[in-house]
């Protein structure tokens, strides 16, 4: 495998972010919170009230340490009940309504409704940095040719991201997520030859190489000029990441990113997704760009090292719809600075990244078993369900087994079929997705009362190559 | 160019120039000055910690 060319020696601004002590860190992480926090007292009657009703009058942040025990945490439901009171950014905008040039929204998956996030040019500039800093880190350098396996475009925050990050790092991005099928994108990366960098979702990528190895094409023979992989989204086991750097003949790199933090949050930088000794490698945070508290989710106090916790994020620049001390719900392993072997930033384990609440991620999009819950219990004639989601072919997907109610035993094969179809499209409906429905007997479901039970995830155990 | 300050008061005076470019009274440029001097902003923005860091 050919080595990554350092990154921190090609850039001497990259080399001071590795450079600095954990209070220069500090020091800056707060002369950043302080200007955030005044800026938002000043415009957003949303962050004002919350630091008014703190005691933080005037926006005035004296420590991080004040900032993270006294500002109060918002979560999407603030977000949204503030959208809904004042539509269509709510109070939190940071800015005047006349600055706001692009609108983000959240998929609405959850059922709870769509967050709506107003950027500003310089948001704009600051997302596509968000990407273009892991990618660099990467491999990705001016002249490579990039190929963006996340559709472009569109109503969220990653779908604008990479086109501009492949930009400003003078790469040449070829955008061909969502457009085209699996061997339609085979045949163009073949026809165009010198690829240097894919970014992709974790499944995205796996069927990629699957596709390809079916068709016999050894990836690092079609692409002997391929120095970086990414990917983002989901998990992973360790062995499958393995298989992947040997079949790419390349490292292979994992970011964490939301629409709260306008982009990425921390990378696996040059370093891979393997770490030393065959462990898990590490992502390290942007400290610098984000505050990122890993907490309790029930008590909010951080966590001791190497435990899980939920993330609580803070973007320091965003103008438009900033995000302060924002409940992501995702769950992530802290693995403090001193253990990350050099260098001041913390650090999240990769590959393990999951939620505290029940979402999942499927083909890209979050879904919620709430959802499934209404599709499904709209039809009174079922009684239970039960949810799978595997891959298969190299695909997600999402199997639905339903039992028809122990008093709707009278019902004709005909009215079965009926019904089957009808929690199909329900589902479909809800979701935007197509999933198999099938009726199992009601006794396949004893015992089988609660909630976190109905769903499983199966998806590990198809990344196989 | 490799010194830092050099760097950071170039993007100030860009800034500063942009500033005024942002007052024209042309509608069409209007939009595009705004994102010049957004891009300057940005580049500020992202290298303030080295800026920080080298002082």
């Amino acid at each position: 495998m050919g080595a990554l060319a350092d990154p921190f020696a090609a850039s001497p601004l990259l080399r001071r972010l590795a450079g600095i002590d954990r209070a220069g860190l500090e020091a800056h992480q707060l002369r950043r919170v302080q200007a955030l926090c005044e800026r938002l007292y000043a415009k957003s009657a949303f962050y004002r009230a919350k630091m008014d009703a703190a005691g933080l009058a005037g926006g005035t942040i004296d420590s991080l340490d004040r900032f993270t025990k006294a500002f109060p945490t918002s979560a999407k439901a603030d977000f949204l009940a503030d959208q809904k009171e004042a539509p269509p950014f709510g109070t939190r905008l940071g800015v005047d309504r006349s600055e706001v040039v692009h609108i983000s929204m959240t998929s609405g998956t959850s059922g709870q409704g769509q967050e709506i996030y107003g950027r500003t040019q310089r948001d704009l500039h600051m997302l596509g940095y968000l990407h273009a800093l892991p990618w660099f880190m990467a491999g990705l350098r001016q002249g490579d040719t990039a190929i963006n396996c996340v559709p472009a475009g569109g109503m969220t925050t990653g779908g604008w991201g990479p086109g501009e990050a492949i930009r400003i790092l003078g790469a040449t991005g070829f955008h061909v997520g969502g457009a085209t099928s699996t061997e339609s994108k085979i045949d163009l990366m073949l026809k165009l030859g010198g690829i240097q960098f894919i970014y992709a979702s974790t499944n995205y990528l796996h069927t990629l190489t699957e596709a390809l190895l079916a068709r016999g094409i050894v990836p690092r023979e079609a692409f002997p000029d391929m120095h970086g992989l990414f990917i983002a989204a989901e998990g992973y086991p360790l062995e499958w990441a393995a298989k992947i750097e040997e079949h790419w003949g390349c490292r292979l790199q994992e970011g964490y990113g939301s629409t709260q933090l306008n982009g990425f949050g921390g990378s696996t930088a040059a370093a891979g997704v393997v770490g030393q000794n065959g462990a898990r490698g590490l992502i390290r945070l942007f400290e610098w760009e984000h505050l990122i508290e890993i907490v309790d989710p029930v008590s909010g106090l951080p966590v001791a090292p190497g435990e899980v916790g939920e993330m609580v994020v803070t973007n320091l620049s965003v103008e438009g719809s900033p995000a302060v001390r924002f409940r992501t719900g995702d769950a992530a392993r802290l693995v403090p600075w001193q253990a990350c072997g050099g260098g001041a930033w913390n650090a999240i384990e990769c590959g393990t990244i999951g939620r505290f609440d029940d979402m999942m991620k499927i083909r890209g999009n979050n879904i919620w078993p709430s959802m499934f819950d209404a599709a499904v219990f709209a039809h009174p004639e079922i009684g239970e369900y039960k949810g799978r989601v595997f891959t298969r072919d190299g695909k997600t997907e999402v199997e639905v087994r339903i039992a028809v109610a122990d008093h709707q035993t009278g019902l004709s094969d005909e009215e079965r079929a009926r019904l089957v179809g009808s929690v199909r499209s329900a589902i479909k409906e809800r979701s935007n997705m197509w999933v198999d429905v099938l009726e199992v007997p009601r006794t396949d479901f004893q015992g089988f009362a609660y909630k976190a039970r109905r769903w499983v995830d199966e998806r590990q155990d198809g990344y196989r190559l | 160019m490799t010194d830092t300050e050099d760097e950071g008061a170039l993007l100030a005076e860009m800034l500063a120039l942009a500033d005024r470019l942002a007052m024209s009274g042309d509608a069409l440029l209007a939009g595009q000055y705004g994102y010049l001097r957004a891009r300057i902003a940005a580049l500020i923005e992202l290298r303030s910690f080295g800026e920080a860091a080298a002082a």
